[in-house]
Parts: C-alpha cells; sequence; structure tokens
C-alpha cells in the first residue's frame, strides 16, 4: 500500500469523526509519512501499521474527547453523536456477544413453550377427570331410567380415560423434565455422551 | 521494557520534549520510541489531546515544498508540564524508597500521583 491508498483507505474508515478531526489527522498522516522518507514502493503498513488500527487509535480519542465534552456542554447534538459512535462500537464488537445473547433467548422461549404446553395438558386433564366423575353423580338425578344408565355410563367412561390420561401425562413429563436435566447435565460438562 | 507507560507520563514525556525544542509529529514519535515501545500512530491522539486542551500550539513552515507541521508549547503547557514533572519526582521518590526498603516513614501516595 503507497502512501496515496493509504490516506484514501485511512480518510475512508474516518468518515464518521467531525470534518476538522478528520482533516487534522489526514494532514498529520500525510505529513508523517513524507518525514517517514521511505524509498519509492515501500510498503507504508509495514512501517506505519494498518490503516485500520490507525483509525482506530483516532476515533477512540473522538469518542472519549466527544464523551467529556458532551459532560461539559450537554448539547442535543455532541450527544446524539456519542450515541451513534457508541452504536457503531457495539456493533463492531465481536459477534459472540449478540449471538450468545440470541442463543439464550432461543432456549429460553423453548423451555417456555415446553412448560406452557404441559401445563396447558395438566389442566385438560383434571378437567375432563372432573366431567367425568361430576358425571356419575349428575346421573343419579337424571330423569328417566335409560337416561341415568347412559350418563352412569359416561361418567365411568370419561373417569377411567381421564385415569389413562393422568398416567401417560405423568410418563410424559417425566421423559420431557429426565430430558431436559440430561441436557443441561452434558452441558454443563461439556458434551460428554 | 517492564513497566508501562500511563497516558499521564506519555503526556509529560510529549511536553517535554516539545519545550526543549519545537518538533513536528515523526522526529516526536522517533525521540519517544528510542525509549519507550510505542507503535508510531500512539502520538498523534496525544498530541490532538494536548493541542484542544490547550498545552501545544502548532504552526506550519515549509519544508522541500511542502508544509511541515511543528507542535510549541504554551504558557498552559508549561504550567501542566510542571505540575507533572513535580508529581513524577513526588512518585519516583516513593518508589525509590519502597523499593529500597526505607521504612521508617511509610509515604502517603496521593491520589493524583497515582493517576
Amino acid at each position: 500500500m503507497n502512501k496515496q491508498q493509504f490516506l484514501q483507505e485511512l480518510d475512508r474508515r474516518l468518515k464518521l469523526i467531525p470534518a476538522d478531526d478528520r482533516q487534522d489527522a489526514i494532514e498529520y498522516y500525510d505529513g508523517y509519512i513524507s518525514d517517514m522518507e521511505l524509498p519509492e514502493g515501500t510498503d507504508v503498513v509495514a512501517s506505519l501499521g494498518t490503516p485500520k488500527e490507525v483509525a482506530k487509535n483516532i476515533i477512540e480519542q473522538c469518542t472519549q474527547k466527544h464523551i467529556e465534552n458532551t459532560a461539559e456542554q450537554k448539547t442535543v447534538k455532541g450527544k446524539a453523536t456519542v450515541v451513534w459512535l457508541t452504536i457503531l462500537g457495539v456493533l463492531a464488537l465481536p459477534l459472540s456477544l449478540p449471538l450468545g445473547i440470541m442463543v439464550m433467548a432461543i432456549v429460553f422461549a423453548v423451555l417456555i413453550t415446553i412448560g406452557a404446553v404441559v401445563f396447558a395438558l395438566i389442566v385438560s386433564a383434571v378437567a375432563i377427570a372432573v366431567s367425568g366423575f361430576f358425571s356419575i353423580f349428575w346421573g343419579l338425578f337424571v330423569p328417566g331410567f335409560a337416561q341415568k344408565f347412559f350418563t352412569i355410563g359416561a361418567g365411568l367412561m370419561i373417569s377411567g380415560l381421564s385415569i389413562l390420561l393422568v398416567y401417560g401425562l405423568v410418563l410424559l413429563i417425566r421423559t420431557v423434565s429426565h430430558n431436559i436435566y440430561r441436557k443441561k447435565e452434558t452441558e454443563g460438562t461439556g458434551y460428554e455422551q | 521494557m517492564t513497566y508501562q507507560l500511563t497516558a499521564p507520563l506519555l503526556d509529560a514525556c510529549v511536553l517535554g520534549i516539545v519545550r526543549s525544542e519545537d518538533s513536528y509529529g515523526y522526529t516526536l514519535t522517533q525521540k519517544v520510541r528510542q525509549v519507550v515501545d510505542i507503535s508510531e500512530s500512539t502520538l498523534y491522539p496525544v498530541l490532538r489531546r494536548l493541542q484542544k486542551s490547550g498545552c501545544l500550539r502548532t504552526y506550519d513552515a515549509p519544508y522541500q515544498g511542502r508544509n511541515r507541521r511543528y507542535y510549541a508549547i504554551t504558557e498552559e503547557g508549561l504550567k501542566m508540564l510542571n505540575f507533572y514533572e513535580g508529581e513524577w519526582n513526588e512518585y519516583k521518590t516513593k518508589i525509590d524508597g519502597l523499593i529500597r526498603g526505607i521504612d521508617s516513614e511509610i509515604p502517603q501516595i496521593s491520589e493524583k500521583g497515582m493517576t
């Protein structure tokens, strides 16, 4: 990278800092590279570092200065610039942090969904059981012999069904919770199978 | 280099060099680099900050058909340098005392001296 390319790249990377700071930095490095008196065709990056590193140095300084200025003046524009620079900083963070938050959110959502489904099943089972037993007693007061038999019979059937349902549910919950527990355990010890 | 150079110490070094002689960025950097391991791009933010806070002023002087930007110390900068020198001497003496194990009087290291 020659001097001109270096300065262009640096200028491009300083787009977001105030114009006077940007111009000052470019002028400084223009003079600096000239003073280095590198032989024609030498790579500027080798002796000065990449434009990215140099720009990072300058931007950090500007951000800090802006925060100090804002603390003194409390101008809306200054604040906006700090917010803008901070957002850029967050965006420039390694991806691991946002990704980590995302993964945690997904895991959390899945756990809540499983919990909600299980809760719904329990409520349904209880409702069916209650309606079954209630039907048995209700059958005693229904007028008519055939109707009594029908209602009590239906109540018995529903009660029997609800017992099977509760038994199935217990098995299901046990399996699910066991799986989650085991999954946590393997995560904790580093994926050993 | 075993010991880290902190920001105020770097400010003091730059102000000290400029006090003895008006300098431009490249020579300043090389002078500091003879003693401390800093990168070529470390000093620009320092110079810019000192300039903005009124400790340094700049002027351009023609050199080989272009302008070279020189840094010169201001009244404000001299005051700052005096302060830094005093703090540094105090700090240095106390640290020397600790290293040599003089425990007859335990120095109270001020907050300012530690920055």
